[in-house]
């Protein structure tokens, strides 16, 4: 019994490896970050401790969009990085237990730059899907998709290609 | 003539890889079996309409996924043709027949790759409601409209979406302290493709 105990964990240590090396499909080619952007002119502080100011730099990209130029704080609600796999449409939650607002990324085509990466991005707001995206994302550079209201202020989702696999 | 013999030159015959003295040996079967001529018309055809789809040097996407889920539905037709081939009651022009569909099967699986490839965009009705260079957006929402906005500065995009249902806190759980961390997951698209 005491063998088994410690032979066990090890073989589905090892099946584990061995399935997810029989499927290309979960190679990590990437990673993206999704954050939960919001502008209000209302105050930020009954939003919780979790709550982030953003940058000045980042603010000012922000009110080039006519309807929050008016907007006076900006704040991160949420954020999370998740891997970009080859053959699987990746989910991203950047509020956790809500999935009022979801973002998946599912690669288009093979990383042929060291730095881009064409990425089809949904959009997904209560369980309906209401924008899909393809575009060429590039590492760093940060896309901004200014979406529903809430409160009284405005919400926003980035987009970032962290970083892609070398190839 | 053994049907060994007699099924590698047919083989061979599809593809016009014949010499003049095996076409000589070929010429009695060719001429038991007319339809042959039929089919073989038919396949150098559709060959050369797959010529025509796809380019000569061009890398599919995940190569080595396109491989595998390759060779398992060639597997897989193999062994649904064993099962009618066994079925069958024997017969020489029935194993050349078989060997005669191996090229088709094989045409049939890349033709359904490239359609499926197609496919793994979605059919549903959508509009393009906006463009920048190197992108498309679409939504299946009526109410949807957007404007894609280039910042020359940090090159940054944004993308302003009008029509989107406002979210309430109870939609979004906000209070519930720190948020950074792993909260996703990851569906399997490989039958997608």
């Amino acid at each position: 019994m005491k063998i088994l105990r410690l032979v066990l964990p090890i073989m589905l240590a090892v099946s584990a490896a061995v399935a997810h090396a029989q499927d290309p499909g979960k190679e990590v080619i990437g990673k993206v970050r999704t954050e939960l952007l919001f502008g209000t002119n209302g105050p930020v502080t009954s939003l919780g401790s979790g709550v982030t100011e953003l940058s000045p730099v980042e603010e000012t990209r922000l009110r080039k969009v006519s309807k929050l130029v008016t907007l006076k704080n900006f704040v991160k609600l949420g954020s999370v990085e998740q891997d970009i796999l080859k053959g699987y449409k990746s989910w991203a939650q950047p509020i956790r237990n809500s999935q009022a607002l979801m973002v998946t990324f599912q690669p288009q085509a093979a990383i042929k730059e060291s730095r881009r990466l064409r990425l089809d991005v949904e959009y997904w707001q209560k369980s309906k899907m209401a924008l899909r995206w393809d575009r060429v994302f590039e590492v760093g550079k940060r896309v901004y998709l200014v979406g529903p209201k809430w409160r009284d202020g405005n919400l926003i989702i980035t987009v970032e290609l962290v970083s892609l696999v070398d190839k | 003539m053994n049907n060994d013999r007699k099924e590698e030159l047919l083989t061979r015959w599809m593809d016009d890889a014949l010499s003049e003295e095996e076409l000589r040996e070929l010429e009695p079967v060719l001429a038991e079996h007319p339809e042959l001529q039929a089919e073989r018309t038919d396949y150098l055809r559709m060959r050369e309409e797959l010529r025509g789809v796809i380019p000569a040097e061009s890398e599919p996407p995940y190569p080595d996924f396109f491989n595998s889920h390759l060779e398992r539905q060639i597997r897989e037709s193999g062994r649904s043709e064993e099962v009618v081939a066994s079925r069958r009651r024997g017969g020489a022009f029935d194993r050349m027949k078989l060997w005669l569909m191996a090229p088709a099967a094989t045409a049939a699986v890349v033709m359904a790759f490239l359609l499926g490839m197609k496919s793994a965009q979605p059919n549903f009705e959508e509009t393009m409601i906006s463009a920048a260079p190197g992108s498309e957006v679409y939504s299946p929402l009526a109410s949807v409209s957007t404007e894609v906005i280039l910042d020359k500065e940090s090159e940054a995009t944004l993308l302003v979406v009008e029509g989107l249902d406002p979210l309430t806190d109870n939609d979004l759980a906000v209070g519930q302290g720190l948020l950074e961390g792993e909260h996703g997951y990851f569906v399997n698209t490989q039958k997608v493709y």
